[in-house]
């Protein structure tokens, strides 16, 4: 029981995680906070649908690749004019991205959902120490982690990663060092691309469903864990993540069946509070000066 | 140098007569066209009530809020519970818990319920305050757009008190062009004047430089809870008007689709001025009924599948974020027409600096 | 090597720099001085592209010097800016590896070797996390960072500010170093004493970004009103 619950919440809360970096290393680099992020979720979905017929491997690869290409379009096109527009400006225009992205969507696809066949090895339970897991849960688990750990490589032990990190600190000094600000951003947008198209994979397979509205539920959790967490440092939007998929998970298991549906009332009240007596999040970016 | 009360009429009144002359103008041309157009009308000016509540609160301070959408949304249910007729509501609300009984039985006129709307938003707003108005930027965004979500939520799924996501009917069809035009202008004079008030010049002051106004012992924080209450209150109203033009809705009417119209009327008019904000809205809805038109195919003849009309407008949000951040006004008021100026522009901001 | 000609500049509707002219020889170290707030620090910024010229010209080789912030590095022109900047959740190798961000690998790689026997403290603390350095530490750490990317031009903005009296003497040999082996430096210092003893020529610079003394500067360092007005206030600040 403890152990189903623990899954759940690991798979949920590393979902969350991979969305939450991705906002995270985009406002760090940029400060954009991307409300255009669960457009890619959304973008993905399509993919999903219109790859479906594919063998698994070409279908995983070609949702990303797809994701991945339309995070860099929006760069290019949306958020490249504006790179030294203020936060605030950065925030409404992907809002105007998103409503643009969905309405797109929605031009193309109709607006009823479309149904995805489920993959039968996803869909099965698994027996893991005597409890009952699903299948999804546990791949989801072992996906996000990998991923966690490449993106720790990349930006550890690569010069990308080092420029990067160094961008995200100190725009300018890195612009006057000689690193390219075109190719930082770009290799950003790119990241998120790749850790929303993995998350979307994940989050649709499971729904089983996709529709132009179904990235806004997603994205307004992962902008809450972003926050949640500060969003200045990637160690703490993760965290941010981790702790709201346990704290959804937490608000499931405790709350009684009539209040069930107002979990995200809950969850996004609690954004207020956070907010309101920590405007920095939760893990604030430490200042060091000597 | 020139005349003080020439240059008082042109910064302090002008602006003000001259918007309420165009929403008049505006009024009158509806009056004598067909019903869609006066729909559309009661429609676009509706929107520039809720964007002027908009602009007293972001466009005074400088916070942009994503979350005023919830105060159309508690505004329109509360002006519902206080004008469907009480037998209807019996029927429509079996469920009804009883400490909320009252609402059952309780009728007023539809102003009065108006006016009963707009306390009730300015309540929750003021009960918000202590966590939204200490922030700014983009803190304030994600926390007002928190705002937006719960309170979408809660309307969602408490469906003994607001049906949920089944639509809320029964609410009296009255909202005529006249009461339309009505609300439009007293809101745009009230924030008007606000705007001109020592609360709305200090709050201009700290737009321009938030860190130099509190150094200089500007209260910030409380001018901003005044003008965070007042636009809940005028959205509030704006929002009952709305539940008596459309007259079945529901809580998906008031989320991020309406909020994002509202925010791209602001800034493609010009955050800065009321003007920007009337404009803005006026501008927006004649160009979203004839894309509306195109895409039906009355206009060109061919249609268009749905979603192309808000592609249009949101490409034209991200044309005016790029090439002209100010809007279309740019920060500025409406000027006087050219035969009695000497010297134009500015003049606002000395105002406020001096202030 | 580089030449400012009239140059304006600002920010803003804050114009703080109005015609100021001067220019840097191959291989000289100039001193720049003047009180807070004359424009020293936005002409270094105007060099270094982070302050848009409005009028005037910056000539660096023979050609004008045109480009965003990117491009100063790539034309050998390395800026060390005011609080040094260093990236303080980066080690210590991290930021010199992005002082080589213009370099090949192989040379990125010699330059930094070449540092580090420069400042062995930054050997010793190669893998820890540059914030946990001290000021002077990482004063020397922004210094290394600019030179591993071998420029022509070493541009350097208060050094030496908020740094115990024994580092700043180390600094300055440093810099003495440096232009000994060839480098040519443009330095901006509040430790005017110490500027005017290793600068081969220097300018002070009134607001606006009036220069109103160019010259040799040990003749400066004679000059009995400027001894009044700076060097006695230098001086002071130096002790203090």
């Amino acid at each position: 029981m403890i152990l189903e619950y623990v899954i759940g919440a690991l798979s949920g809360g590393g979902v969350y995680a991979l969305l939450t970096i991705g906002l995270a290393l985009l406002f760090s680099v940029m400060g954009l906070m991307n409300f255009a992020y669960g457009e890619l979720l959304m973008a993905g979905g399509f993919a999903i649908y219109l790859l479906r017929d594919l063998p698994w491997p070409l279908m995983v690869l070609g949702t990303i690749a797809a994701v991945v290409v339309v995070s860099l379009i929006i760069e290019r096109l949306a958020f490249r004019p504006l790179r030294d527009a203020d936060a605030m400006t950065l925030l409404i225009a992907s809002f105007a991205v998103s409503m643009l992205l969905q309405n797109s969507a929605r031009m193309a696809a109709g607006p009823t959902a479309l149904g995805i066949e489920p993959y039968d090895a996803l869909q099965r339970n698994a027996d893991l120490l005597g409890a009952s897991v699903p299948v999804i849960d546990l791949v989801a688990i072992g996906v996000t982690s990998a991923l966690l750990v490449a993106l720790l490589m990349l930006l550890t032990r690569t010069q990308l990663g080092t420029q990067l990190r160094a961008a995200a600190e100190d725009f300018e000094m890195a612009n006057l060092l000689g690193v390219r600000a075109n190719r930082v951003i770009a290799a950003a947008f790119a990241i998120t691309g790749v850790l929303g198209g993995v998350a979307a994979l994940i989050l649709i397979l499971r729904q089983g469903t996709v529709s132009v509205t179904i990235g806004q539920m997603p994205l307004l959790i992962a902008f809450v864990g972003a926050v949640v967490g500060g969003m200045g440092s990637l160690a703490g939007a993760a965290l941010g993540g981790f702790l709201l998929g346990a704290v959804t998970g937490l608000l499931d298991a405790v709350l009684p069946g009539e209040l069930q549906p107002f979990r995200d009332a809950f969850v996004f009240g609690l954004v207020v509070l956070v907010l309101a007596t920590r405007p920095q999040g939760l893990i604030p970016v430490r200042e060091v000066r000597v | 140098m020139p005349a003080i009360d020439l240059s008082r009429w042109r910064t302090g009144l002008w602006p003000v007569v001259a918007l309420v002359a165009v929403l008049l103008l505006v009024g009158a041309a509806l009056g004598g066209s067909d019903a869609v157009m006066q729909r559309v009308g009661i429609n676009a000016l509706i929107f520039v009530v809720l964007v002027v509540g908009l602009w007293s609160f972001s466009g005074v301070s400088g916070v942009v809020s994503f979350g005023h959408l919830a105060f159309a949304a508690l505004g329109a249910y509360t002006c519902a519970f206080l004008t469907i007729p009480p037998a209807t509501k019996q029927g429509l609300f079996p469920d009804m818990p009883g400490f909320l009984d009252f609402l059952l039985t309780v009728h007023t006129g539809f102003w009065p319920a108006v006016l009963i709307a707009a306390g009730v938003s300015a309540a929750f707003a003021l009960l918000l305050s202590p966590a939204i108005v200490r922030l700014s930027g983009v803190q304030a965004g994600i926390a007002t757009l928190a705002v937006l979500v719960t309170v979408y939520t809660v309307l969602l799924n408490w469906d003994e008190v607001t049906r949920g996501s089944s639509t809320m009917i029964g609410v009296p069809a009255d909202f005529t062009l006249g009461r339309a035009i009505a609300m439009a202008v007293v809101v745009v004079v009230i924030a008007w004047f606000f705007s001109r008030s020592r609360v709305g010049l200090r709050l201009k002051a700290a737009r321009a430089d938030e860190v130099a106004a509190r150094s200089i012992g500007l209260h910030v924080v409380r001018d901003r809870t005044v003008a965070w209450v007042l636009s809940a209150a005028i959205v509030g109203a704006g929002g009952a008007g709305y539940s008596h033009f459309i007259t079945t809705f529901a809580p998906n009417q008031f989320y991020l689709a309406a909020t994002f119209t509202t925010l791209a009327m602001l800034v493609i008019g010009g955050m800065r001025s009321l003007t920007g904000a009337v404009l803005g809205t006026l501008v927006y809805s004649a160009l979203a009924e004839i894309l509306r038109r195109v895409q039906s195919g009355q206009i060109g003849g061919v249609e268009l599948p749905g979603g192309a009309a808000e592609v249009v407008l949101a490409i034209l949000l991200l044309v005016i974020l790029v090439k002209r951040p100010g809007g279309l006004t740019n920060g500025r008021e409406l000027p006087v027409p050219r035969w009695p100026m000497r010297r134009g522009g500015g003049a606002e901001e000395h105002e406020a600096s001096r202030a | 090597m580089l030449e400012i000609r009239n140059l304006c500049a600002g920010y803003g509707s804050i114009e703080v720099l109005r015609d100021t002219s001067l220019t840097v020889g191959a291989g000289e170290l100039v001193g720049l001085v003047g009180h807070n707030g004359a424009g020293k620090s936005t002409t270094l910024k105007a060099i270094a592209g982070v302050v848009p010229v409005r009028s005037g010209t910056i000539s660096w080789l023979d050609g004008p010097l045109t480009g965003g912030a990117a491009t100063r590095i790539r034309h050998g022109i390395a800026y060390v800016p005011e609080d040094r900047r260093i990236f303080t959740q980066l080690t210590v190798a991290e930021n010199l590896s992005l002082g080589a961000t213009v370099r090949t690998a192989t040379d990125g790689a010699a330059a930094i070797e070449r540092e580090l026997e420069r400042f062995p403290v930054l050997r010793k603390y190669y893998r820890r996390r540059s914030g946990d350095l001290s000021g002077g530490e990482q004063q020397m750490l922004a210094i290394a960072r600019a030179l591993v990317s071998d420029p022509r031009l070493l541009v350097l903005d208060e050094p030496t500010l908020g740094l115990a009296p024994i580092i700043v003497d180390d600094l300055f040999r440093t810099i003495t170093t440096l232009r000994d082996e060839g480098t040519t430096i443009l330095l901006v210092e509040q430790n005017v004493a110490k500027t005017l003893q290793v600068a081969d020529r220097a300018y002070v610079m009134e607001p606006g970004g009036r220069i109103t003394f160019e010259g040799a500067a040990s003749e400066l360092a004679a000059n009995e009103t400027f001894r009044a007005d700076y060097l006695h206030r230098g001086s002071r600040e130096a002790r203090a």
